[in-house]
């Protein structure tokens, strides 16, 4: 006979919306009063709301409003302000950075002050809002576990769209806004430095990316697997450990031969999701810095061998002594 | 020499890598000790001074500070007293148990459980957490859900063992714990159902137990209080139904073919 599995909520209950647990700090309020999805309680618990703003989010929310605008206006005018024409090619529309020879200047603002505008605001948008996540664990007394976890990607976004930029001296280095003009720059910068798969930080951010995906289902897994237990309720197996977590324990010392706690596991998971864009940052950061061909680095650390030349070599217009007209 | 050279063989990027592998292998060493937060020491038959807990070595001990004011330090050197109704199938270290009693009701395999605390969790004002919907009137159910009160419950054997009579609910995340049911046999009495083991099927107004038979029901632990339920009994009722798993019938013990 088929089991439930507890993959989704078979009976949902409803209580009065719950306002959340008390906090002393801030003169805002929780706004809203709290609604109910019944789509949502399928997976998790169907109360929406009260939401908590504050000033860093609200100033968040400008600056990330200002942000898009700029952007969505450059890319409609790209297209000579025609409303189809916007939809149409809308992943393939761009607001590119302003051009090298421009360096570290403030150029005009159809060739890339606008970009720099919009990078100004999201970036600004982003660190208010890690503030406010910080201020808020704090303020419900939580670890700020979140925030510094937030702070991983941030540190690879700085370091693709403003450090790197910097160390090599011009913002034509760094990302254009737009959906396949992002990517096309992604492909772009790993042929230009050799191949990017060669870059061990690369490799290191894959193997994390990965990591902390499977980490996360193995972990997913497990508590629905003991939720039968009460094994969903995890602080309390924290502090009070029951069947539930020996189980859990249990399954994974038989079949791989060592475990994790109930706690230490979200260690495991939160330390492999930092670490994926931290190593990718380093790698970013290396790359064009101090690393010019990461294939050629790969071949001198003996991590690649030297293939043959199937075509004749072409000059790299980048190492070229002369400058193109 | 390449760009980022600092010796013909040294470089910048490698140098930062091998500074990398330092610092991950401090973490993973760091999430191994973590790890042993329980069961290390482990049990060996080495004497009793060495304490057998392997490389990296167990964590320092650290201090959970409790809502309700209670203290629990990680790790600790309790130990489950509780006695082992079942013998080794064999003299070496690590031989499979035979159970020499009712397994299910002595709690061995499947069924076995850990000591827990000895009141019921709370809420952050708190209440009881899980409690009936007679307790918490101001829970109600989703009216576009099936409402298992009334449901008839059947165990694996399809015969049926109680009706469904109320619903145990968790105040602080909003959903069903237990299902009570009102027993319908010889024996008459009121046992909770996880709700993990329990299949609703909303068209014919049935709930399913594949974990018992009908007789089975009966020797569910019960609670002290009608109304509350404690951790460790918590941990009692569902390792009852997880014995079922394997012990409800003979032939869930021997092989499938």
């Amino acid at each position: 006979m088929a089991e439930y599995q507890n993959l989704f909520t078979r009976v949902q209950v409803r209580a009065p919306a719950y306002a959340g647990a008390p906090t002393t700090d801030g003169i805002w309020p929780r706004s809203g009063r709290g609604f109910f999805s019944h789509w949502l309680g399928k997976l998790g618990d169907a109360q929406v709301g009260p939401i908590y703003l504050g000033w860093t989010g609200l100033a968040s929310l400008i600056c990330g409003f200002i942000a898009i605008e700029i952007i969505g206006l450059n890319m409609w005018a790209s297209v000579g302000w025609d409303p189809i024409q916007f939809v149409r090619q809308l992943p393939w529309l761009a607001l590119e950075p302003p051009a090298p020879e421009n360096g570290l200047h403030f150029p005009r603002l159809n060739e890339g002050g606008w970009w720099l505008m919009a990078g100004f605001f999201l970036t600004s948008s982003i660190i208010l809002w890690w503030v406010r996540m910080y201020r808020r664990a704090r303020a419900l007394k939580l670890g700020t576990h979140v925030a510094w976890a937030f702070a991983s990607a941030i540190w690879l976004y700085l370091v693709l769209g403003f450090i790197r930029p910097l160390l090599m001296g011009s913002w034509g280095e760094a990302v254009p806004f737009g959906i396949f003009p992002h990517l096309d720059w992604t492909a772009a910068f790993s042929i230009r430095y050799g191949n990017l798969f060669y870059n061990p930080f690369h490799m290191l951010s894959i193997a994390f990316l990965y990591g902390s995906t499977l980490l996360f289902a193995m972990h997913g897994a497990t508590i629905l697997a003991v939720s039968r237990y009460g094994g969903d309720r995890e602080i309390e197996q924290i502090i009070d450990r029951g069947t539930a977590g020996e189980r859990a324990a249990l399954f994974w010392r038989w079949t791989m031969g060592f475990n994790a706690t109930v706690e230490s596991i979200h260690r495991w998971a939160w330390w492999f999701a930092v670490l994926c864009p931290l190593a990718g940052g380093i790698g970013i950061l290396l790359t064009g810095t101090v690393v010019d061909n990461w294939y050629l680095w790969a071949v001198k650390h003996g991590v690649a061998p030297m293939y043959p030349h199937a075509f004749p070599p072409v000059a790299d217009p980048a190492t070229s002594p002369v400058t193109p007209p | 020499m390449q760009t980022g050279a600092i010796t013909e063989y040294i470089d910048v990027a490698q140098v930062v890598l091998y500074l990398f592998w330092g610092f991950f292998a401090v973490v993973l060493i760091h999430l191994r000790r973590e790890d042993k937060r329980e069961g290390y020491p482990l049990q060996s038959e080495t004497p009793r001074r060495i304490r057998v807990q392997g490389f990296p070595a167990m964590p320092e001990p650290k201090m959970f500070r409790l809502s309700n004011g209670e203290t629990v330090t990680v790790p600790n050197a309790a130990k489950d007293q509780a006695q082992i109704h079942a013998q080794p199938v064999a003299p070496w270290p690590g031989a499979p148990l035979e159970p020499t009693g009712n397994p299910m009701r002595d709690g061995v395999g499947p069924a076995a459980r850990t000591p827990r605390a000895n009141r019921p969790d709370a809420t952050l004002e708190g209440l009881p957490m899980i409690v009936p919907m007679r307790v918490a009137s101001e829970f109600s159910l989703n009216a576009r859900d099936p409402d298992p009160r009334g449901m008839r419950v059947y165990g694996v054997d399809r015969v049926e063992a109680g009706v469904v009579r109320d619903l145990w609910v968790d105040r602080t995340e909003p959903q069903i714990r237990y299902l009570e049911i009102a027993l319908s046999g010889a024996e008459p009495g009121i046992v909770l159902l996880p709700i993990g083991f329990a299949r609703i099927d909303g068209a014919r107004r049935r709930v399913k137990v594949d974990a018992l038979l009908a007789m089975h029901f009966s020797h569910v632990p019960r609670t002290a209080s009608a109304d509350q339920i404690t951790l460790d009994e918590e941990d009692r009722i569902t390792a009852f139904y997880g014995g079922g798993t394997l012990y409800a019938t003979p032939s869930r013990l021997g092989p499938w073919i």
